[in-house]
């Protein structure tokens, strides 16, 4: 290459890379696993990485053999019957408990889908929510998959910190295709699934008998898109979902063992309406004890409000954040609280961390990358962020350590308050070349989960080792 | 305890998914030629490329939102397709599953194989960043805003790492004079 001008360099790298390519169907299968993802959530692609060595295969045939010898002898091989409980009645849902809203429950509303093939027997869960109530009660929402990959919409729970899951009932009248749901827990009882249907119809359910039985809510038209639980109470916000219309934003709360539901006060002004990515609501809904944060990615300039009350009355908070299009949340006590923010849109996005020590009133920068070049005017990096993409999602420990996951790049930790992030020590690989979770949560700082559609995983000290904890069993698809 | 709710979830609260997902694949479809060029030629084998391109199509219809509105997808996808092409690099499998690379086919391999070796070699060890930025440059033909966009970085860092990436290549690929 030497002293070759840029199209020698060119055709250079073309005679040294384009017999490399793959052969000339492999756009094609791209294109029909691609389909296959999008069309739902039973049809994951599920591709092998690569080739498996001979040895493995001879020992698959060997045992798919075995398998056809025993069940010609009549010994049982054959899928077992979905352990589910039974259907619960669609009569056993309860009336509306919100009465100055619609009483006509939207669930019901929603079109019986057309269900994938239904699976046998749950060979494993996929999760796409999962919830720690403790170190060792935990739920978890995604999708339930035999071993012929024929998935629906599965719950699981587990008593003993991950180790083993037990699958409970899905409500009556959920959509059984829909799996992208989320699930929020107070206790081994108590659970609620929200979200919207594939219809884009509320969908917003609750167990108080560990799953055994699920009764939908009706909180009017608009989706719930937050759930958070603290101080004995529930809380649910909704929001606008796809309506074009300026709406509320409303918050309602009920204790964790009941349904009775009663709106909380007026959000302000500036956490209300639709949020700026319609659908994706940022920053979530925080509580700690009698006190509760609630960020505003909408169209309005973004926003944090926090109340003292336990909902009655919200005060708007300072944002401290130049450029932030979208704010992440996180709170390890009422008093100390940090914030991420990032503009999105090109990466490594430019990105910020505060702190502060009074609940948000005042804020502290602790780190900043990415703003000394990509925005005007420019401001210098403080502390060390290190992150190729942007963040998702904050979840902070303690005074000193938080973990903020992040997209196209690995979830990152501080360990020292914000000043410092560092790339952490999950398992990433297995996520697919993910690189990281889809979500994360700390029931202390030493026990921690995070799961991405290849599974679940557990730490027990604090985040410097994971283990795997397959749900139910191992996520087919993945090594 | 509060659990981050998944994004996956949240976006499909929008839109009919049929609707957006012929949409998605229609825009995305004219360019996995280029992913797959580029995966290719950021792993330098053909299957670890394919995987990454599929990994990053599957990435790309999940973090769709995450695009911003009136925005050009190619260098969004590419920078996907390269983002995950590190991470094969940096996982675990990419060390204890590595397998042959396929034969060069026949017909379209450079006369001077020793040359295409001396090549692949020395890219290969070019630092991530630098062959990024010179695969998407001179074997993408990429201009150096799109390479910019692509590598996430200003234009003018994106020509830097061009410059020294070529540098580094000349570097790698020069022949020793021999001795007197």
């Amino acid at each position: 290459v030497t002293n070759r001008d840029d199209a020698e360099l060119g055709r250079s790298l073309h005679d040294a890379l384009d017999p490399s390519l793959p052969d000339s169907r492999a756009r094609q299968r791209v294109l029909v696993r691609l389909r296959g993802a999008m069309a739902g959530t039973g049809s994951r692609p599920r591709w092998r990485r690569h080739p498996l060595p001979a040895r493995v295969s001879g020992m698959a045939m060997a045992l798919s053999a075995v398998v056809i010898i025993v069940g010609a002898f009549g010994l049982g091989l054959s899928l077992r019957s979905r352990p589910h409980p039974a259907p619960i009645p669609a009569q056993s849902v309860p009336p509306a408990t919100v009465p100055p809203y619609p009483s006509k429950l939207p669930i019901s509303a929603v079109p019986s889908p057309t269900p994938l093939a239904t699976p046998a027997a749950i060979a494993y869960v996929s999760p796409n929510s999962v919830s720690f109530v403790s170190a060792t009660v935990g739920w978890a929402l995604g999708s339930g998959c035999d071993s012929q990959n024929r998935c629906e919409l599965s719950i699981a729970r587990t008593t003993n910190g991950g180790s083993a899951w037990s699958l409970v009932s899905i409500p009556p009248d959920a959509d059984p295709t829909n799996a992208s749901l989320q699930i929020s827990a107070s206790s081994a009882s108590d659970a609620w699934i929200w979200g919207a249907s594939s219809t884009n119809q509320p969908v917003f359910s609750a167990t108080h008998d560990g799953g055994r039985s699920w009764h939908g809510i009706n909180l009017g038209s608009a989706p719930v898109i937050a759930v958070a639980i603290a101080n004995g109470t529930v809380w649910a916000k909704t929001d606008c979902g796809s309506q074009s219309a300026p709406c509320g934003a409303r918050l309602l709360s009920s204790p964790v063992h009941s349904d009775v539901w009663t709106p909380l006060g007026p959000l302000p002004a500036a956490v209300q309406g639709p949020p700026v990515r319609s659908g994706t609501w940022f920053g979530g809904l925080i509580r700690f004890g009698g006190r509760a944060w609630i960020v505003g990615s909408n169209q309005l300039p973004n926003a944090i409000a926090r109340t003292d009350d336990n909902g009655h009355s919200w005060v708007s908070l300072s944002v401290p954040c130049d450029y932030g299009g979208e704010l992440y949340l996180g709170a390890s006590s009422m008093t100390h609280v940090m914030l991420a923010c990032t503009t999105g849109g090109a990466i490594p996005a430019p990105q910020e961390v505060f702190s502060s020590d009074d609940g948000g009133s005042h804020w502290t920068l602790r780190s900043r990358e990415g703003f000394s070049f990509q925005v005007t005017p420019t401001r210098p990096d403080v502390g060390h962020i290190g992150s190729g993409g942007f963040p998702i999602g904050l979840v902070v420990v303690d005074e000193n350590t938080a973990w903020m996951t992040q997209d196209r790049e690995d979830d990152l930790v501080t360990r020292d308050g914000g000043r410092t992030w560092a790339g952490a020590a999950l398992p990433q690989t297995v996520f697919g070349g993910g690189g990281g979770g889809e979500g994360l949560t700390f029931s202390d700082p030493l026990h921690g989960w995070i799961f991405a559609s290849a599974g679940v995983w557990h730490t027990t000290d604090g985040g410097l080792h994971w283990q795997y904890q397959p749900v139910i069993g191992r996520v087919g698809g993945y090594q | 305890v509060s659990s981050l709710p998944s994004r996956t979830g949240a976006v499909d609260v929008v839109a009919s998914v049929d609707a957006a997902a012929a949409a998605f694949e229609a825009e995305l479809s004219p360019l996995l030629d280029d992913a797959l060029r580029l995966a290719t030629a950021m792993l330098l084998n053909a299957v670890d490329a394919e995987d990454a391109v599929q990994e990053a199509c599957l990435h790309a219809w999940r973090r769709r939102a995450n695009r911003r509105p009136d925005t050009d997808l190619r260098p969004w996808f590419l920078a996907i397709v390269a983002n995950r092409c590190r991470e094969a690099r940096r996982g675990r499998w990419w060390w204890l599953l590595r397998v042959a690379d396929p034969p060069i086919r026949s017909g379209v391999a450079s006369q001077d194989s020793a040359a295409v070796l001396d090549l692949r070699l020395a890219l290969s060890r070019l630092t991530y960043r630098r062959r990024l930025a010179v695969v998407l440059r001179y074997y993408l033909d990429l201009p150096y805003d799109a390479v910019a966009s692509a590598s996430g970085c200003s234009v003018d860092a994106a020509k830097a790492l061009v410059r020294r990436g070529t540098a580094d290549l000349e570097k790698a690929l020069r022949v020793p004079e021999p001795h007197p």
